[in-house]
């Protein structure tokens, strides 16, 4: 909180955001308003306690309805849409959608798995201390596919697997077959190459570099009859971090 | 065309007389429906859901819509058969249509449009000529004596079914087919050609138009009232009817 000028700009903000600031900017705020509502912008319920003022692990097992998340993504890609030249500019936008939430999500995600249990996160560490934050690239695999994957759609990824051609030892899937936000939606015929969990690639992507791992991620359809809307993301390291991989691998670092 | 509508109280099921209604087409109403089978079957469009309802009674050529099985009578394989489904939009255009038996006579695309339009228009007439009994204030009929809850009594009539919103067509059924009619709160149509003895319409049409809400409307690729071309719902669709027999 700085100067009133300012304050009064991040009203909606502040007020419901952070309720356990001092009183007197409660008192403050109220006044500045041109309107004497102390609940404009944000909703507050009556006893004022916002989704922020729970603790944050108490909605871990909370979940949202699906068809609401459908509502709310195909609004995504709609907006998306607009004004976009091709199919890859528009899996660029989704992609830069999903982003900062994967930035964002990291630390909730380790602070869940710190608070609860080691065993939460498959990290390399000894079991008795918290668990690090992942060093090597397979680990940070295994947090995606694992708890992230968990975090956000109630289960594991189906597969990840390590690129066996020679020429490209940076690259690694991790394999979807029935990924939530394309749960609704067909994609028309003449976009066939679209796949709109570039969203959930961008959230990768988001995780990767928030761990310190440079990364493309970009998300493939692979229909196989059985899962017919069967999704590979394929994440693409840069070269320093294939570097420090080789040197940690030297040292011995897991 | 040779159309007789009885507002009378009779049941639809239990008119069986109406088999004999003349069907005296000129030779151009013939050539026009020459395409839709040529069998006399009693037509019935019952517009509550049961009686006293108003029946409109009609002969087949006026209102057959062309999809008989043109292999008849084998009720074993299709006990359970569904047809056919087309699904209208609130302005009466064909959004979606799709056949689920092999052996069913093929229309041409515009002719299915014309059906579509054609059906949006009956359906919207056999709304319009749902009868109004008028409230006859000494009369202690029980209709006139309860008027529903939506009913304007300033006006001074009642429907059938006090209570009971005018719902229009809801099933016309010859002996070779059943064609049931639901309407949602939007005003999109969905038409299912059934097997007269299928059971259970209701919940077949409760579960595609669950299908709808689910794999078209939510499928930010589709744009409202326009054809729906969702591989999803093709996929879903079919999978679930396939799922059932």
């Amino acid at each position: 909180m700085a100067a009133p000028p300012r304050h009064s700009s991040m009203m909606s903000t502040s007020n419901a955001g952070t309720l356990q600031s001092s009183t007197t900017d409660r008192q403050q705020a109220p006044q500045q308003l041109p309107t004497p509502q102390p609940t404009q912008g944000l909703r507050v319920p009556s006893n004022r306690k916002t989704i922020y003022d729970r603790h944050l692990n108490r909605s871990r097992n909370a979940e949202s309805s699906r068809a609401s998340f459908a509502y709310l993504f195909g609004e995504m890609v709609t907006y998306a849409q607009r004004r976009v030249t091709g199919i890859q500019d528009l899996e660029k936008r989704l992609n830069e959608q999903g982003y900062p939430l994967g930035l964002r999500l990291l630390d909730l995600l380790f602070y869940r798995s710190t608070s609860t249990s080691s065993s939460a996160l498959s990290s390399s560490s000894t079991s008795s201390s918290p668990p690090n934050r992942p060093l090597r690239i397979i680990t940070l695999l295994h947090l995606i596919h694992g708890p992230l994957w968990r975090l956000l759609f109630q289960r594991s990824a189906d597969a990840l697997e390590h690129s066996v051609s020679p020429d490209t030892p940076n690259e690694y899937m991790i394999t979807d077959n029935d990924p939530l936000v394309n749960t609704y939606i067909s994609v028309p015929r003449e976009m066939n190459m679209l796949n709109c969990a570039a969203f959930v690639a961008g959230i990768i992507e988001g995780v990767c570099d928030g761990c310190g791992f440079e990364a493309k991620v970009s998300a493939h359809n692979q229909p196989t009859e059985m899962w017919p809307s069967r999704t590979v993301f394929l994440v693409r390291f840069g070269d320093s971090v294939m570097e420090r991989e080789k040197v940690l691998e030297r040292n011995g670092v897991k | 065309m040779n159309t007789s509508i009885h507002h009378d109280q009779v049941g639809c099921r239990t008119a069986k007389d109406i088999n004999k209604l003349p069907t005296a087409l000129t030779r151009k109403e013939q050539a026009d429906f020459e395409h839709f089978p040529a069998t006399s079957t009693s037509t019935s469009i019952s517009s509550e859901k049961s009686t006293p309802a108003c029946c409109i009674l009609c002969s087949a050529s006026t209102l057959s819509i062309g999809h008989a099985v043109s292999t008849p009578d084998t009720p074993d394989s299709v006990a359970m058969a569904v047809f056919s489904l087309i699904i209208i939009n609130k302005a009466g255009g064909l959004i979606y249509q799709r056949e689920f038996q092999a052996g069913l006579r093929k229309l041409s695309t515009n002719d299915y449009l014309v059906l579509a339009g054609t059906f949006h228009g009956v359906h919207a007439i056999t709304r319009s000529i749902t009868p109004k009994l008028p409230l006859a204030p000494t009369t202690n009929s029980p209709a006139a004596a309860s008027p529903g809850s939506n009913t304007p009594v300033a006006s001074g009539y009642s429907y059938p079914i006090p209570g009971a919103s005018v719902s229009g067509l809801e099933y016309l059924e010859t002996d070779k087919f059943r064609l049931t009619c639901f309407q949602t709160l939007t005003g999109t149509k969905f038409l299912l050609f059934t097997d007269p003895m299928t059971g259970n319409v209701d919940t077949i049409i409760n579960k595609i138009y669950e299908l709808y809400a689910d794999y078209v409307m939510k499928n930010p690729f589709y744009q409202l009232e326009m054809p729906v071309r969702c591989e999803a719902f093709d996929r879903h669709l079919g999978a679930w009817l396939r799922g059932r027999t």
